[in-house]
């Protein structure tokens, strides 16, 4: 893949694109221009998801305060998982719980199937210009309207300190030397069965564990795992890890940041040589929302270098804007958009559809595998 | 002045007859509008489609009551959920009657501080409670270190992710709600039936037998319900505290209501934990009444 949207100088075509982002400016904010914004929406307020746990902390810290800050506005943000939908859908279409969401695949897939997201228009958010194309050429042609991209999180391996074994391989989770002493995800056993998805070079990116008839082969590899104990949330993985039952872990991202900066001598966490699976995190305008302009201001402060760079400072996932300030933890960040397809083997929304369109064996074959592999 | 007289008659039965309507008239708006509109929408979502991403499609179908009662994965959790509950039912009355009675023989003076105690469960969410568990249970845990230090054990155990875990996590869940409801039986029984029971000869086995358990059948059978009921629906601590096989109904359901957006199978599994809870609690008024019945 080539990287089309590299910095350059200064030309027609960029010329062009600022002078129409620029007088795209007022309808960006709604009702003013750029200097006056801050007064415009000055007391107005915004309801915004984000993933729940460290992720809603971190963005709180790094996106709502700053924005609340700089614009004068009331802008609160509630942790969210995999009750966003429902709540949409149980809300009146004119009165939503909230008026921005993030989503991974999962949440896009079905938000968009029961039309709960209002369209974006490009006009309104100039800083798209920034963002790495990875994020809508991983996306069906259905999705590329909705939602803006702000990152995304990926799963990696985490294996205790002082067992000296480097997290370098996937393959370690079958390692005789962490037999026993393993957890992975058994709510989200999609992730899980991603990884000897990941591993296998059958078929392009996640496609095997698509389909029930070639995923059993990946079930069958997670049959040989030996468990100390599945877990359902990141308290649980947290308990398993600390109360020393289990010492290597198939985690996320936002979980491997928490373990890392609370107990760096305890654990160590990396992307193996063969990759991750990944989610991109979009942000989306739900339908109803009585804060439009707002919101479309908000979207576009979500990928402003300065708002990308203080989350990732704070985090571990991987961002949308490609001149991000690569901070000291997050060793081998992607570099370009070549990078972000190498490394990073997202779950796609047509992967989703396939799954969906078949969960229940899914499902049912990830329960024998848990009854098989538990101690 | 017969048929003035004849239509007084008539409309002061008429207004007897709708008084208690009357008088039931707020309680059953609310019990409709909160609960029966609710479980009403729930039945009918319970028969809907689903296809795709899409939460539900509206049609009638009867595939998820079907896929409830062929799927192992579902029948097994049906019969894990009922015998849990009913088992953890049980030891709660029991554990909950015994308390009660040691509080409502105590010297008054004991009562605030045994009342205190059982209210203290209630003050802390389910959620909380689960993280003192997850203390606890572990071979890292209090328990073991209390073993160890005690000698009883050279080794340490870990307990967490044991059915018995999920167990004591339901009982301790329920056990204030059976504790208060039994305590309230108790206190409006005269402490002087059993000196009476004494003075004509009886033990205090027969005492308990013949007075004391007749008098509190009622309160009993109602703790029980109230344990039943919170134990079926419970999905947090079995999930939090049990092993990895313990799926519940309560637990299918929220996976499939959250985690997979299957509203129509979720309202069917929801369906059936509701009938499986009236079907119990019938069963128990019914014993209930025949009781009362034989009083009169």
């Amino acid at each position: 893949m080539t990287d089309t949207h590299r910095p350059s100088a200064l030309n027609r075509r960029r010329f062009l694109k600022s002078a129409t982002a620029a007088i795209a400016m007022p309808a960006i904010i709604g009702r003013a221009s750029v200097a006056t914004a801050q007064t415009s929406f000055a007391g107005e307020s915004l309801i915004a998801v984000s993933w729940s746990g460290n992720y809603e902390q971190v963005f709180r810290e790094t996106v709502v305060d700053p924005f609340n800050a700089q614009f004068g506005t009331k802008v609160e943000t509630v942790g969210g998982w995999d009750q966003i939908t429902a709540q949409i859908a149980a809300a009146p279409e004119d009165n939503p719980p909230f008026d921005v969401t993030v989503a991974e695949e999962y949440i896009s897939s079905t938000g968009l199937a029961g039309n709960m997201y209002v369209k974006t228009n490009p006009a309104n958010i100039p800083n798209l210009e920034a963002v790495y194309p990875w994020f809508y050429e991983t996306r069906p042609d259905k999705a590329k309207e909705f939602g803006v991209p702000f990152g995304g999180g990926t799963c990696m391996l985490m294996i205790r300190k002082s067992l000296e074994i480097a997290p370098t391989s996937w393959k370690l989770l079958w390692d005789d030397r962490l037999a026993g002493k393993v957890t992975s995800d058994a709510s989200a056993w999609w992730w899980t069965l991603s990884v000897p998805a990941v591993m296998s070079k059958l078929s392009p990116g996640l496609d095997e564990m698509y389909d029930m008839a070639t995923a059993e082969a990946l079930f069958a590899e997670l049959d040989k795992l030996k468990i100390a104990k599945w877990y359902s949330d990141g308290a649980e993985q947290a308990n398993i890890l600390n109360q020393e039952e289990a010492d290597a872990a198939m985690t996320f991202s936002s979980d491997a940041y928490t373990f890392l900066t609370e107990n760096p001598d305890e654990y160590v966490a990396a992307v193996p040589e063969e990759g991750v699976s990944a989610w991109a995190d979009w942000f989306f305008k739900v339908r109803g929302t009585k804060h439009d302009a707002l919101a479309d201001l908000f979207m576009n402060y979500l990928l402003e270098k300065e708002t990308q760079d203080r989350f990732l400072a704070k985090s571990m996932i991987f961002m949308a804007r490609r001149d991000v300030t690569v901070p000291a933890h997050w060793t081998g960040y992607p570099q370009s958009n070549e990078d972000y397809h190498k490394m990073f083997q997202i779950l796609t929304m047509d992967g989703w559809d396939m799954i969906n369109a078949n969960y229940q064996a899914f499902d049912d074959r990830m329960k024998q595998t848990v009854a098989r592999t538990t101690a | 002045m017969s048929d003035a007289y004849t239509t007084a008659r008539a409309r002061l039965a008429r207004r007897k007859a709708a008084a208690p309507w009357i008088l039931m008239l707020p309680a059953l708006i609310i019990v409709l509008i909160f609960f029966g509109l609710p479980t009403a929408y729930m039945a009918r979502m319970s028969f809907n489609l689903h296809e795709g991403a899409k939460l539900y499609t509206p049609g009638f179908t009867f595939d998820h009551y079907i896929n409830l009662f062929s799927n192992e994965v579902f029948t097994t959790a049906i019969w894990t959920t009922v015998k849990l509950s009913l088992m953890a039912s049980v030891v709660t009355v029991i554990i909950g009657y015994a308390f009660a009675l040691l509080v409502w023989l105590k010297p008054a003076r004991w009562r605030l501080l045994f009342v205190g105690l059982a209210l203290c469960p209630l003050l802390i969410s389910e959620i909380a409670i689960i993280f003192g568990w997850w203390m606890f249970f572990p071979k890292n845990g209090l328990l073991s270190f209390a073993l160890m230090s005690s000698g009883l054990i050279t080794d340490k155990i870990s307990l967490m992710y044991t059915e018995f875990a999920a167990f004591v996590g339901l009982v301790y869940v329920t056990l204030p709600f059976c504790f208060f409801i039994l305590l309230s039986i108790l206190d409006g029984m005269d402490k002087r039936m059993l000196e009476a029971g004494a003075d004509l000869g009886a033990s205090p086995l027969v005492t308990f037998r013949e007075v004391l358990l007749p008098l509190t059948r009622t309160g009993l059978l109602v703790a029980f319900s109230q344990s039943f009921i919170w134990t079926m629906g419970t999905y947090a601590t079995p999930s939090a505290l049990g092993p990895d096989t313990l799926w519940t109904m309560g637990f299918l359901i929220q996976e499939q209501m959250l985690g997979r957006s299957n509203w129509p199978l979720a309202s069917a599994l929801s369906m059936v934990l509701v009938v499986g809870v009236a079907v119990v609690i019938t069963f128990t008024r019914s014993l209930s009444a025949k009781r009362t019945t034989l009083h009169v």
